[in-house]
């Protein structure tokens, strides 16, 4: 971007201030980002000569999409705030949302408990005590209609973060209600986030079934409703880097994991004998805001031309509309202390800030109490707000992608992104993402992620305010939200009322369809929506794939 | 901690099938061997017709999850088992992570199973030291059956081929091919190969174990089976079941077991009358710090004496066993 | 000669998948020359049935779900059933607020251990009071 002779000349210059640098001091500290990329202690036009604006930068909403996916950004249309929000009852769930909403939330994200995650009904005494207790409860289509009374649905888009394992059951419960409604589904906005490495390295999946499987199920899912038109608005999956990264793992790696699991979403899909085309424009990703404020802006804007590329040159995509990559943020959780809580909100509007200034599409901002107990109705009030100061007060979104063009910025893009290439090539040698996971490959990487960010935790590398500088005892002041300890009952309730107002005799003929759609290894959503419609429970389907595929401990890496 | 026991007590209780009393039992012998034959001295009479399964195969080849299946086939069928875990004690801190249970969680209420993970503690050959014991707590507790599964590292299973009746080597596809099993001896011990988790393509190895199979001569006219299982599905399951019931066969018929019987005890019996005399010399004769002491003086003048010293020692004592 | 080591059992109780914190706590004890039996998931009857035949002197609980009360009420109460609970040491981990550590040692647990806890510490408690 400079002319030759100029590069000299600032050549020769910094060489001299190199000696000035030299000469005064410089803290004992080491200098690298959170992904220990080492960084320098000045970017100048010699750190980006060889670049080319018209084809490595370009213009928002061009190839390859570096400063964003739409022409306008937020001059055009302000990110979706979307608070993950669930616990106690699909009714005080929908009071929650409702309150947001009323203050300003433009999208909704239902956080589901560990029963609703796992495919189990409150009537299986195993995880009976955890009924809404880190989410809300949706164990059968009554829930859905509770879930959601008096909101817009065909308005507003509402996020159903479930996994592959209960992605159909809980997804078909919700088309279901719609329609019953009498909305048109097809019309409908949403995302499922059917993401299979959340609940197989983000969590420890409880009694689900084999990675091929859950692989399969995700698919089917995509097939059906963009590949098959039944929902095409809808995004069927967001590939969910932010799970994964909380356990530990870097921003390299982050997107290298969501990168490869997508490329076996898409393998699988093409399979089937769908072309990229017909499905991948619906493809959508939730990553992390994390601790290193310019490593994140620089891993936003390198994932989408990463994934340019990829649907480009690896997928031959043709419809321009399907290069773009769009994605929900989360702040991180994983930064967040129990000691002095309130400091979280602090940590939280930074990491927002990152998100905003790297182009995301939707966000969720963290409440203060979070690393203690689900939010409070105040903390996830200030968690919005921290949102709309940004986009009410700061003026940040005047112009498109401000920090494009700084040097450091556009190094460090180059250099997260080709950190991520290599990265994508050692998971894709181990294979397809269901075998990095079976082989145990992904969580040792894991494992060991983890376990240098303690290391650096304990040797003062990385510091937490409150845990290793200047501790605090661990908090007793701030309240602490509680779940309502009457779910178990009231969520038993409502299935023995379903119960004994369905079509027993009809459900079970269904039943045993989706068993022999189980064996052959067929698409197994229309089935599940039929089931649900007639009153199945997440349970009862759940225990046909346990029952026909068999369940799956993960490898443990300790 | 929990070292004083009342053995009389405990063993009133196991007598009346309490598992708590087998546990604590069972730590006893595994703490305080010395005070095995406390409790064995009221197990004189007991029958010695559990059938012994061992269980081999490298790390991370399925054999926990593949023993909690077949466990649940045997319990289905109205056997009694006992099941021993061992994984390695770590040389530098002593501590151990025992990791097979969170695989058996499906069989671990049933009234007629008992399952105990041990740390191998140092003991080398795959087991630990208290495994011979802990089986005979389990016959005398009448188990139809006891699985014991090894540490699991290769070159040094060879124990279980002493203490048990039916050794099963578990293999996967992917580790190791046929030289790696027959560096790791593997092949001269096993009675049935299991070729667990087919579905990564057990074709191949399957293939090398029976060409392996093929060149080696079987004295007891009995050639390993081979099986191929999916412990996820259960699938094969019950096939290699059949092998290990079909092995128990052969060996009974001809009067195999009898002889594998002795082998059991005349393992013990060396191992007790070794760890004896190992105590009587390293309490009357050379102890840890003279040891250190030659470690000291192993190199002297430039002169390396290690050979010497010991020969030395040795040669100019006479050992004469007197009663007290 | 007297080979005594340390036994704990590190279990899950229900089906909340953050097993992290149980796992590096896992690491630390048998680090520190314990013997760790891992459970994983297990529901209160085979937590106690696996400390029972483990013969273990200490049970970890890891909860992150917000149900720490009810799962260890329930844990207690069977070790009370089956008679065991006086060799038996509990130990609860994971989000538990600060609010809830007196009760849940007035239910019987020896301590607690919520974030930012050192493993360091978690060992030496175990090492000071084992019971006897």
């Amino acid at each position: 971007m400079f002319d030759k002779e100029y590069l000299e000349k600032v050549k020769s210059e910094k060489e001299k201030w190199e000696e000035l640098y030299k000469s005064s001091r410089e803290r004992d500290v080491k200098f690298v980002t959170d992904s220990e990329i080492p960084i320098k202690q000045l970017y100048t036009p010699l750190d980006i000569k060889d670049k080319d604006y018209l084809s490595d930068i370009s213009f928002p909403g061009l190839a390859p999409y570096t400063r964003g996916v739409y022409p306008s950004m937020y001059r055009g249309r302000l990110w979706t705030m979307r608070l993950f929000s669930g616990h106690g009852t699909p009714e005080e769930t929908n009071k929650r949302w409702k309150f947001l909403y009323e203050n300003g939330e433009t999208g909704f994200s239902a956080a589901v408990d560990a029963l609703t995650f796992n495919g189990i009904d409150p009537t299986n005494q195993d995880g009976a005590p955890e009924v809404g207790t880190s989410g809300v409860p949706l164990y059968c289509i009554d829930s859905l209609f509770a879930l959601t009374e008096d909101i817009p649905i065909d308005k507003i888009s509402v996020a159903l973060v479930v996994e592959p394992f209960t992605s159909a059951p809980v997804c078909s419960m919700y088309f279901n209600m719609a329609k019953m409604r009498g909305y048109d589904i097809k019309q409908l906005m949403g995302t499922t986030q059917n993401d299979i490495l959340t609940m197989t390295v983000g969590y420890i999946p409880y009694k689900n079934c084999p990675p091929n499987h859950i692989l399969r199920l995700a698919c089917d899912f995509i097939e059906w409703t963009v590949a098959q038109k039944n929902t095409p608005l809808w995004h069927p999956i967001n590939f969910t880097g932010y799970n994964y990264r909380e356990g530990g793992i870097d921003a390299v790696q982050e997107l290298a994991f969501v990168f490869a699991s997508a490329c076996s979403h898409i393998d699988n899909l093409i399979e089937r004998g769908w072309k990229a085309d017909d499905f991948v424009g619906r493809l959508a990703f939730h990553l992390a805001a994390h601790k290193d404020f310019f490593e994140e802006i620089a891993k936003f804007r390198a994932a989408r031309r990463i994934w340019y590329k990829l649907m480009k040159d690896k997928y031959e995509v043709k419809n321009p509309k399907n290069l773009g990559f769009r994605f929900h943020v989360q702040t991180a959780g994983s930064s967040l202390t129990a000691q002095s809580p309130k400091i979280n909100i602090v940590r939280t509007a930074i990491q927002a800030l990152e998100a905003n200034l790297g182009g995301c599409q939707s966000l969720h901002t963290n409440s203060y109490d979070e690393a203690i107990c689900l939010p409070s109705e105040e903390a996830a009030l200030v968690a919005l707000r921290t949102q709309q100061v940004i986009s009410d007060e700061s003026r940040i979104h005047n112009t498109i992608d401000p920090l494009a063009g700084s040097y450091f910025i556009e190094w460090l893009t180059d250099e997260v992104e080709d950190r991520v290439w290599k990265y994508i090539d050692k998971i894709q040698k181990v294979g397809a993402i269901d075998k990095a996971l079976s082989s145990g490959f992904l969580y040792k990487e894991m494992r060991d992620a983890f376990h240098r960010r303690r290391m650096k935790l304990e040797n003062g590398d990385e510091i937490m305010l409150g845990v290793n500088k200047y501790p605090v005892p661990y908090d007793t002041v701030t309240d602490v939200f509680r779940t309502n300890k009457e779910a178990i009952g009231i969520e038993v309730r409502r299935i023995e009322k379903l119960k004994a107002r369905r079509d027993n005799a009809k459900l079970e003929k269904i039943l045993d369809k989706l068993r022999n759609v189980c064996e052959k290894e067929e698409n197994v959503m229309p089935v599940v929506m039929e089931a649900t419609k007639e009153g199945a429970t997440i349970g009862e389907v759940c225990n046909i794939y346990r029952e026909i595929w068999g369940t799956w401990d993960p490898p443990l890496a300790i | 901690m929990k070292t004083e026991y009342d053995i009389n007590a405990l063993i009133t209780k196991f007598k009346n099938r309490d598992k708590i009393a087998l546990a604590k039992l069972i730590t006893i012998v595994e703490n305080d061997p010395d005070r095995a034959h406390e409790i064995f001295k009221h197990f004189e009479d007991i029958k010695h017709d559990s059938y012994i399964i061992g269980i081999t195969g490298s790390p991370g080849v399925g054999k926990s999850t593949l023993t909690g299946v077949m466990c649940k086939k045997l319990l289905d069928g109205g056997k009694t088992i006992g099941i021993i875990c061992v994984d390695p004690t770590s040389p530098f801190s002593g501590g151990a992570f025992l990791g097979d249970r969170v695989r058996m969680t499906n069989i671990s209420l049933h009234p007629n199973v008992f399952m105990r993970s041990l740390a191998s503690r140092g003991y080398k050959g795959g087991i630990s030291r208290a495994v011979f014991d802990i089986s005979l707590l389990y016959e005398a507790y009448g188990m139809d059956v006891i699985i014991i599964e090894t540490v699991g590292v290769g070159q040094s299973e060879f124990d279980i081929y002493n203490l048990a009746y039916t050794v099963v080597v578990i293999l996967v596809p992917g580790y190791g091919d046929a030289i790696q099993m027959q560096k790791a001896g593997l092949i001269e011990i096993g009675d049935i190969y299991d070729i667990n988790k087919k579905d990564l393509g057990g074709e191949d190895i399957a293939v090398q174990v029976e060409m392996m199979l093929d060149d080696t001569i079987f004295q007891s006219g009995w050639r390993p089976p081979v099986s191929m299982t999916d412990a996820i599905s259960g699938e094969g399951v019950d096939d290699l079941i059949q092998n290990i019931w079909d092995h128990k066969e052969h060996i009974e018929l001809s009067e195999l077991l009898d002889e594998k019987k002795k082998k059991r005890f005349s393992y013990k019996i060396k191992e007790l009358i070794y760890s004896k005399i190992e105590k009587l010399i390293s309490e009357n004769f050379i102890n840890e710090e003279e040891i250190n002491e030659i470690v000291k003086h192993a190199v002297e003048d430039g002169k390396f004496k290690i050979y010497q010293t010991i020969h030395n020692k040795f040669e100019d004592v006479n050992f004469e066993i007197k009663k007290k | 000669m007297n080979d005594r080591k340390i036994r704990v059992l590190m279990s899950k109780p229900g089906i909340d998948g953050h097993w992290r914190g149980g796992i590096v706590v896992s690491r630390a004890i048998r680090d520190a020359g314990m013997e760790l039996v891992f459970g994983g998931f297990q529901n209160v009857q085979q937590i106690v049935e696996s400390a029972i035949q483990e013969d273990v002197d200490v049970i970890g609980l890891s909860i992150h779900s917000g149900a720490h009360f009810a799962y260890t009420q329930q844990v207690i109460d069977l070790l009370k059933e089956r008679g065991v609970i006086d060799n038996i040491m509990i130990l609860v981990g994971g989000v538990i607020p600060a609010k809830d550590f007196t009760q849940l040692k007035e239910m019987g647990v020896a301590n607690v251990y919520g974030p930012g806890s050192r493993t360091s510490d978690i060992v030496e408690f175990i090492r000071q009071n084992v019971k006897k």
